[in-house]
Formats: structure tokens, C-alpha cells, sequence
């Protein structure tokens, strides 16, 4: 009785984790192992290792520009979440409004739409039908009520802005879908007993539904940071790609390592570049969910 | 939850079904091309080698892959149909086979047009069996432009649009902070992007000169975006008067009632030389792995000689509005006729082949970076190049 | 104001801002299917209205007759249910596990399985490739592309699982287990129902990337008869030299109309069981 007990736990967790071996960490050791040759176009197939060279030429390219990088993909990052994590939430909870019978799913399949177009092709008709300077939407808009045009990607504060738009028309489905799951998992007499008890609906919110979403939408908001913070597409398509460069002077962290090395080819350095900016990440992380718990402890 | 079983039954089955890889004897050609090109090739096989099985096969983004698969032989394809730019990066990789294996350098250079050769020769080896080649040339609206009023230099050109030019029209268009487009203000000043030997020039003296000049053409142009959806739509809704552009432009021009004319590039005054663009040479490669097949090589060998007929160049030129790679097309008449032909040829005499050097990678980047600069942010000229010069070779460097 | 007239107040400005916020979510697509609809082929236009001037079908029909949109749909189906099957398969033990079950590195397990997602997964491609192409050659097979997308969506439903798993009083499982139920029949009869809304939201999110996925499918699936879905419409992209936008936008829009009818379909299911019959501590 005792060994089956200490043996199964593992048992179910080894399927998935071979899955996830092959697939995640694999790649990840195979680039830090690549880190370590001399894998170039002039060495394609028949690379060998040489150490640390790739390493100390890597470090040339956490200067200035990438530091600039790294704050504004920062700021991104925060941004995006707090409006993602505000406006979802209002959202879920006005859906969830008893008042609201009827129409409730077709106003959630309309909200998912943006959802279900491939990422890219939303990023062009944005760049072309709403942003562009002559033609978008936006301009004709602001021209036909009497104002000028805007330039929405040539200049950083104004360009962030729309990109930051863009990203949330893009992320909001998914974590309004999310939020939703999350309030449907509170048992609905808390707030029975709370209403009893005379409070309102703001102090319901504080008090009941934001505590016990909290570990529910934890995993989504976690993995969503992270793919917030490693944003590539938006910045590259809409301001980034070489004949249709906007000049907004933008660039995450990703945006500027592909430029800044992942052009030249040189999978060896690219690969040492990629595991430095995965331990900075990683580190990151650590650091401030320890900060977080000693806070907490507080 | 026997329907469920069933389902799965048959999924797993169709999964095995699809994994039993079909083993084609056939060739396999990858290329980016459209249906229409892509269909002559097609009945060309069809007619003189129809026994030999080719399998073509359209891949977006054939670059990335190939670098992927190159080396496969299950995987990598055993021709590709593609421009001749990337010949310097997948020779070095060590993927292609030099297309001498297939047919001589002599007949190359006897038959061939001179340029389409040089673009397909990397450290003395030629990897391309050149087909069509195409630059872009200075187009206009007939109804807006008069013949008389084409400008013949840069000057006229400036004047042109100062006069023609108010909210809600414009003179003349163009990408100007592409790459590809401003080259041909580069090479009319005698300047480059990227020499032959992989250095990049955007600090010559010449390439500053051009910049420096063409700055103040931006002030009669659209603000703030350059790329080909806004300018080309311009053109095609009458917006602009005139255009630089390529082939690709003509059916487009022609949907919307345009009356379309061709040019001679307008010469810069100073030089006396004419905007040169860039040209792309479009071959067939053939790949080392395919060459080391015996078998293959006998079937490639028959494909390679359907394509060096002249008679499919000129149909494919026709279709795509480009030029022959052969010489001996431009005495069939349906070529001499052919008003954009014989225009691309002039124009393409003049240009210069896009460097087929792995450098030229970065180069697309910094130098459009540089532009951007220059022409949408106002930066100065000397500074930005400086700049950019300095970011081409540290990424240069770092490519070894 | 009674509360009568106050509650079809609030009803009224609820539905009025989601029919705002709709529109205003929808107008980039409404863009798209009017550049669908649109007979000239262009992405811009300077007096675009929604209702284009040259209204024709031309482009649905294009995208029907000359793309072999059912051998694409074929495949992306196939993908998309197995990936799930798998997924879901390998993911509820594992979020099992991590929620009732206490072991000896779960927590830092789970750390990991976090922490994982800091990856700049740019250059795994390689990897991949030369993973597929190893001694089990899965190159332009479904199989080798359905282990990808497992492993890619493995960390996010094992994870969001087991978030929602937290949430259900074990009592009701420790109850069962008195009746006599094992691991099995707990985990299926009891859990998983309740946790439905979890279950479709990771469900769905598996689909949509699978339906949406086009760079590894466009690499790995070499053979035409395997392209997907996405993988053709990346091929129809317009450009410069060549390429119809009112095409791709049409082919755009057919492709996620399947998705957005799973989604509708599957909203029903959203509530959970918790809420839903009562189950009061």
C-alpha cells in the first residue's frame, strides 16, 4: 500500500513531462550547447566548439541600445498587463452581470474574434487599414471631422501607444475568456451571504472575487507576462521590417537582439545571446517572486 | 462512447496513412513564384521531357527553409527556382552545386546576357542557370504626364514636382527609404551599399553625395510612410503622376485605367550618370545532394537544357514583363515589340545586380535603417551614415 | 427610480456598451471583409468605405476553385483534435498530481515549468529540425507535428489545469474515495466536470493555436498534401510583386469562421458545475 503511494505521483506526471522535455528543454540545452561552436554560415554543417568566444562577443551587444531595449520592454510589459488585467476583468464581470440574459454568448463569440485570426494577418490589416498615414481608417476619420492626420508609427510615445492598442485588441479575448473561467469557479453563496450582510458591489469585488481568482488566473497572467515581455511580431511588423521601416525607434529586447545579431547568421552567437537573455530573465523572475513572498511574510 | 472510439480509430489510422512518406523518383523544385510562371515551366517539361516527373512546389519562406534542410536528403528539394541574391549565402552553407556541373561556361557566357552571368557568379562559380531578370524603371501616368514633360535629369525631375505637386496630388512617388529603391539614387551618384569584396560603402564619399541630394525630393512626397502598399496605391488611384516601379506594376495600372508610359531613368546632372536600381536575375540552382545522385543528376541534366531554351525564357519574360537572360530572344520580334520588354532591357543594361554576397543580409537592414533615418527622422546625413557604416562592419564581423 | 426601472436602466447601458465595444473589436474585421469583397486589388484605398465600390464574390470563389481548401481543413482537423486529445491527456494527470498529490519536487517542478516560458524560443527551430530528422524521421508527418504542438501547449495546460484544480474542495473527492471510487473514476466523474470552464478554455486555446500555427507547419510539412490551413493562407500572402490582398483577406476570413462557430457552440459549457446545482459545503 505504502510503495504504490510514493511510486504514482510521478507516474502521471512523466507523459507530459517527456512531451515537454522534447518539445521545451531539448531546444534549450541544443542552444546552449550550439553557444559553444562556431555554428556560422562558413561553418554550417560542420561546426565544432570553441569555447567561450561567442560568449565575450555576445556581451558587445548588451549596450546602451540594449538597455534602452530592455526598459521599454519593461514599461510594455507593465502596461500591458494592468490594462489587460483591468479592462478583462470589468468585461468578465459585466458579462456575468445576472442582468445580462440574453446576448450574453453572442457579445463573448463577437469579443473572440479578434482571437481567432492568425496573429499576423491582424498585425497587417492594423499596419495598412488603420494605421497607415494616407489611407487608414484612423486618418480618413480624423479627416473627414476636421483634423489632421497622425503619423501612429513614427514616433516612439505615439507609436507604443498604438502598438499597445493593437496588443490588447489581440490579448484581451483570451484573458477576458480566462477571467470568465475564473468567476465561474467562486461558489455563488459567498456573495449570497455577502449582499445579506450589506455589501456592495465594489466591496463584493475586493473582498470575495479578486482573492479567489487570483490562483485560478495565476498560470494565464504568468505565461501571459511572459509573452508579453517577449514581443516580437507586433514591434517588427508594424514599425521594423526592412522596406517598410517607420523609424519609431522601438525595440524590445527580442526585436533588438534579432537585429543586433540573429541577422548575421551566426547561430553560435546568436544561441549565446538567446541563453544570456534566458538567465537574465530567469534570474529576474526568481529575484522578485522571493521579494514578493518575503513581503508577504511581512 | 463508441462513436468516440470510432473517431479515434479512424484519426489514428488517417495518422498512419499520412505517415508512410511517399518516396517520389521524381525532381523536386521549390520556388516562390506565381501559378502563371510557374505553369509555362510546367508545359515546357510537359512537352520536351515528359517522362522525367517534376514536382513543384510553392514554400513562403523558401530562404529559411532551405537553410534548414539544405543538407536532407529526405527533406530538401532538389532544385530551387529563385533570385540570384542569396547564391553567396548558400554556397557558403555548402548546398549548391555550381551550375557548370550541367552546362558550360562557355555557352553561358555566348548565349547569355552579360549581367545575368556576373549575378550568378560567386568566388568564380556559377550557380544559376539564369531565366528572366528584372529592375524597376520610371513609370507615369500618360494622362497626367505629357511625353514632353518626362524629366530627363534629376533637376528636371525636382522642378517637375514642385509644379505638380499640392495636397492632394503629387509629381512622383517612390519607396524612398527602401533599400532596394534608394540604390538606384546610390549608384547614380557612382556609390554603393556593399562593394565586391563585402565592405560596406555607405561612408563613400559618392554614397553621402547621393543621400545629401535626394533629401530635398522628400519635401514634395508623402510624409511619413514609403512602403509599396501607400506609394503604389497612389499611383494606381491617380493620386501620383508618376512612379519608379517594376513589372508588377502594369496589370495593376492597367485595372485602374491607367495609360501607362515607360522611361529612361532620369540622370542625375552632377554625374551625368542615370538612377541605376537594382536588378534581380531569377534561375534555377540545383543542390549539391541532388547532384550527388547519380540518377538524379541524368534527370536534372534533361531539365537544365529545357530550361536553357530560349523560346521558354521569352514566354516567361512575356508573361512576367521582365527580361530574357538570353541574348538570341531580343531578336525574335514578339520581343522587340513588346514595349516593357525592350524597356526593362535598356533599363536593366543600366542596373546593377543585387550583390549575391552573404553580407548583403545586414546590409538590407542597416542601410534601410539608415534611411529611415535620414528621411523620416530628419537625422544628419553625415552622422546617420557614420552610424550606420559602423553597425554594418561590427555586424559584418560578427557573422564569422 | 424603483428598482424595476433601475435594473432595465442598467440592462440598457450594459447592452449598449457591448454593442459598443463590439463594433469597435470588429472594425479592423470588417475592414478585412470589405477588402475581401473588394474587385481591385489593393490592401488601401483612399476613399474606402465599407461597402466597397466594386463589390464582388470573386475572391471567395478564387479561394475555393484554385486552393485545396479541403485537403488544408483535413489536415489543420486532424491536428487540431489529436493535439488536443494529446494534450489533454498528458495534462490532467500532471495537473492531477500537482494538485492533490504531494511529492518530493512539485513545487519546484512546477517553478520550472514556469520559468521555462523565458525562453526566446526564436532559435529552436534547429533543434527541432534536428529532432524530427533523427532516428524516427517525423519530417512532413502529422505525428511529428502534433508532438510539437503538445510540447509547445504542454506547460500552459498543466499549469491553468491545476490552477483550477485548487479551486475544488477535495472533500467531495475524499467522499467518493470512502464510496469505494478509485483514481480513475474520481478524476473523471467528479473533477472534470466541475472543471468544465477550465477544461474549454484551455481546450479552445489548444485549437486556435493549432488551427492558427503556420511557421511550424510551413517547415515541417514539406509535402503539399499535408499543408494546413494556416500554412496556405501564409502562402497567400500578398506583397509587392505578387499576390491578391482581397484574396488573402477572403481565405483570412474563411479560415477562422470554423473557430468562432466552435467557440459559440462550446459557451454553453461555460458555467461551472460549482455554481450550477448547488454544491454547498
Amino acid at each position: 500500500m505504502l510503495n504504490k503511494k510514493k511510486v504514482s505521483p510521478y507516474l502521471y506526471i512523466i507523459p507530459a513531462f517527456i512531451v515537454i522535455g522534447l518539445i521545451i528543454v531539448y531546444p534549450i540545452m541544443y542552444t546552449f550547447y550550439i553557444s559553444f561552436t562556431n555554428m556560422n554560415i562558413y561553418h554550417w554543417f560542420d561546426f565544432e566548439i570553441t569555447g567561450l568566444s561567442n560568449y565575450s562577443k555576445a556581451l558587445f551587444v548588451f549596450d546602451l541600445g540594449f538597455i534602452k531595449a530592455l526598459l521599454i520592454t519593461i514599461i510594455w510589459t507593465i502596461v500591458n498587463m494592468v490594462l489587460q488585467l483591468v479592462i478583462a476583468y470589468l468585461i468578465a464581470n459585466l458579462l456575468n452581470n445576472k442582468l445580462l440574459k440574453r446576448g450574453k454568448n453572442i457579445y463573448k463569440m463577437l469579443l473572440m474574434v479578434p482571437w481567432a485570426i492568425p496573429g499576423y494577418v491582424s498585425i497587417l490589416l492594423w499596419k495598412n487599414g488603420i494605421f497607415n498615414v494616407q489611407f487608414g481608417l484612423l486618418n480618413q476619420w480624423l479627416n473627414t471631422l476636421g483634423f489632421q492626420s497622425v503619423q501612429w508609427l513614427n514616433q516612439p510615445v505615439v507609436a507604443f501607444t498604438s502598438m499597445t492598442v493593437l496588443n490588447l485588441w489581440l490579448a484581451l479575448p483570451f484573458m477576458i475568456m480566462i477571467m470568465d473561467g475564473a468567476l465561474q469557479s467562486i461558489d455563488r453563496s459567498y456573495y449570497e451571504v455577502a449582499q445579506i450582510e450589506g455589501a456592495s458591489k465594489f466591496e463584493q469585488s475586493r473582498y470575495i472575487t479578486i482573492p479567489l481568482i487570483k490562483s485560478v488566473i495565476g498560470p494565464a497572467v504568468v505565461i501571459t507576462a511572459f509573452t508579453t515581455f517577449k514581443q516580437f511580431d507586433i514591434v517588427y511588423l508594424l514599425t521594423l521590417q526592412p522596406a517598410s521601416r517607420t523609424g519609431a525607434g522601438i525595440h524590445t529586447i527580442i526585436t533588438y537582439a534579432y537585429e543586433n545579431a540573429f541577422i548575421t547568421s551566426n547561430y553560435g552567437y546568436s544561441s549565446a545571446i538567446s541563453i544570456i537573455i534566458f538567465i537574465m530573465l530567469v534570474s529576474f523572475t526568481l529575484l522578485t517572486s522571493n521579494d514578493f513572498r518575503r513581503k508577504k511574510h511581512e | 462512447m463508441k462513436k468516440i472510439q470510432v473517431l479515434i480509430m479512424v484519426l489514428l489510422l488517417s495518422l498512419f496513412v499520412s505517415s508512410c512518406s511517399k518516396k517520389s523518383n521524381g525532381i523536386v523544385i521549390w520556388h516562390d513564384k506565381e501559378a502563371a510562371v510557374i505553369n509555362i515551366l510546367k508545359e515546357y517539361l510537359n512537352k520536351e521531357i515528359p517522362d522525367v516527373e517534376v514536382e513543384f512546389l510553392r514554400r513562403e519562406s523558401l530562404t529559411d527553409n532551405l537553410k534548414l534542410v539544405g543538407n536532407s536528403e529526405s527533406a530538401a528539394p532538389d532544385m530551387y527556382i529563385f533570385a540570384h541574391d542569396k547564391i553567396g549565402l548558400f554556397s557558403e552553407l555548402g548546398i549548391l552545386e555550381p551550375i557548370t556541373s550541367f552546362i558550360s561556361k562557355d555557352k553561358l557566357d555566348s548565349d547569355y546576357v552579360k549581367l545575368t552571368v556576373d549575378a550568378a557568379t560567386y568566388k568564380n562559380n556559377i550557380y544559376q542557370l539564369p531565366i528572366y531578370y528584372e529592375t524597376v524603371l520610371f513609370m507615369y501616368n500618360k494622362d497626367r504626364m505629357s511625353e514632353s514633360e518626362v524629366p530627363k535629369t534629376t533637376e528636371e525631375l525636382y522642378t517637375y514636382m514642385k509644379n505638380n505637386t499640392d495636397s492632394r496630388r503629387y509629381g512622383f512617388v517612390e519607396q524612398h527609404s527602401s533599400a532596394y529603391y534608394s540604390a538606384g539614387w546610390i549608384h547614380g551618384f557612382n556609390g554603393s551599399i556593399l562593394d565586391g569584396s563585402g565592405k560596406p560603402t555607405l561612408d563613400n564619399e559618392s554614397t553621402i553625395k547621393a543621400l545629401e541630394y535626394h533629401k530635398k525630393f522628400l519635401e514634395y512626397m508623402p510624409k511619413g510612410q514609403a512602403e509599396y502598399a501607400t506609394v503604389n496605391t497612389m499611383f494606381y488611384e491617380k493620386k501620383a503622376n508618376s512612379i519608379i516601379g517594376g513589372p508588377w506594376i502594369v496589370p495593376l495600372a492597367k485595372e485602374n485605367g491607367i495609360d501607362l508610359g515607360f522611361a529612361s531613368m532620369p540622370i542625375v546632372d552632377e554625374t551625368n550618370l542615370p538612377i541605376s536600381p537594382f536588378a534581380g536575375v531569377q534561375g534555377v540552382h540545383v543542390l549539391k545532394i541532388a547532384a550527388k545522385n547519380p540518377d538524379k543528376k541524368a534527370k536534372i541534366q534533361s531539365i537544365i537544357d529545357v530550361f536553357a531554351s530560349s523560346d521558354m525564357g521569352i514566354d516567361l519574360a512575356l508573361e512576367t514583363g521582365s527580361a530574357p537572360a538570353q541574348s538570341a530572344a531580343y531578336e525574335k520580334e514578339e520581343i522587340i515589340n513588346n514595349e516593357l520588354v525592350m524597356a526593362m532591357k535598356e533599363a536593366a543594361e543600366k542596373a546593377i545586380p543585387m550583390p549575391n554576397l552573404p553580407e548583403m543580409d545586414i546590409m538590407w537592414v542597416t542601410a534601410a535603417n539608415m534611411l529611415v533615418a535620414i528621411n523620416i527622422n530628419g537625422k544628419d546625413v553625415k552622422e546617420a551614415v557614420k552610424e550606420a557604416q559602423k553597425e554594418s562592419q561590427d555586424l559584418i564581423d560578427a557573422m564569422k | 427610480m424603483s428598482k424595476k426601472n433601475k435594473e432595465i436602466l442598467i440592462k440598457i447601458l450594459i447592452h449598449g456598451f457591448f454593442i459598443l465595444f463590439a463594433f469597435i473589436t470588429l472594425i479592423p474585421i470588417l475592414y478585412a471583409v470589405s477588402v475581401s469583397f473588394n474587385g481591385s486589388n489593393s490592401i488601401v484605398s483612399s476613399d474606402f468605405s465599407f461597402i466597397p465600390k466594386n463589390l464582388t464574390f470573386n475572391n471567395y470563389l478564387k479561394v475555393f476553385k484554385e486552393e485545396p481548401l479541403l485537403t488544408w481543413a483535413s489536415n489543420t482537423l486532424i491536428l487540431a483534435i489529436v493535439t488536443l486529445l494529446v494534450s489533454l491527456s498528458v495534462g490532467i494527470p500532471a495537473a492531477y498530481a500537482f494538485s492533490r498529490k504531494r511529492f518530493k519536487g512539485s513545487k519546484s517542478l512546477q517553478k520550472s515549468l514556469i520559468l521555462l516560458n523565458a525562453f526566446p524560443s526564436i532559435l529552436s527551430m534547429f533543434a527541432i529540425w534536428y529532432l524530427m530528422s533523427g532516428p524516427i524521421p517525423l519530417v512532413n508527418t502529422h505525428i511529428g507535428l502534433i508532438l510539437i504542438y503538445s510540447g509547445t501547449m504542454g506547460i500552459f495546460t498543466i499549469i491553468n489545469l491545476k490552477g483550477y484544480f485548487d479551486t475544488i474542495p477535495v472533500a467531495l473527492e475524499e467522499a467518493a474515495r470512502i464510496d469505494g471510487a478509485n483514481e480513475f473514476q474520481i478524476v473523471l466523474k467528479i473533477l472534470l466536470p466541475l472543471s468544465r470552464p477550465a477544461i474549454i478554455v484551455t481546450g479552445m486555446m489548444i485549437v486556435i493555436f493549432v488551427w492558427n500555427e503556420y511557421i511550424f507547419s510551413s517547415t515541417f510539412m514539406t509535402g503539399e498534401e499535408n499543408y494546413t490551413l494556416a500554412g496556405g493562407l501564409y502562402g497567400l500572402q500578398a506583397g509587392e510583386m505578387s499576390g491578391s490582398w482581397p484574396v488573402f483577406a477572403a481565405a483570412s476570413i474563411i479560415i477562422s469562421i470554423p473557430v468562432l462557430i466552435i467557440f459559440l457552440k462550446v459557451q454553453k459549457y461555460m458555467t461551472s458545475g460549482l455554481t450550477v446545482g448547488g454544491v454547498k459545503e
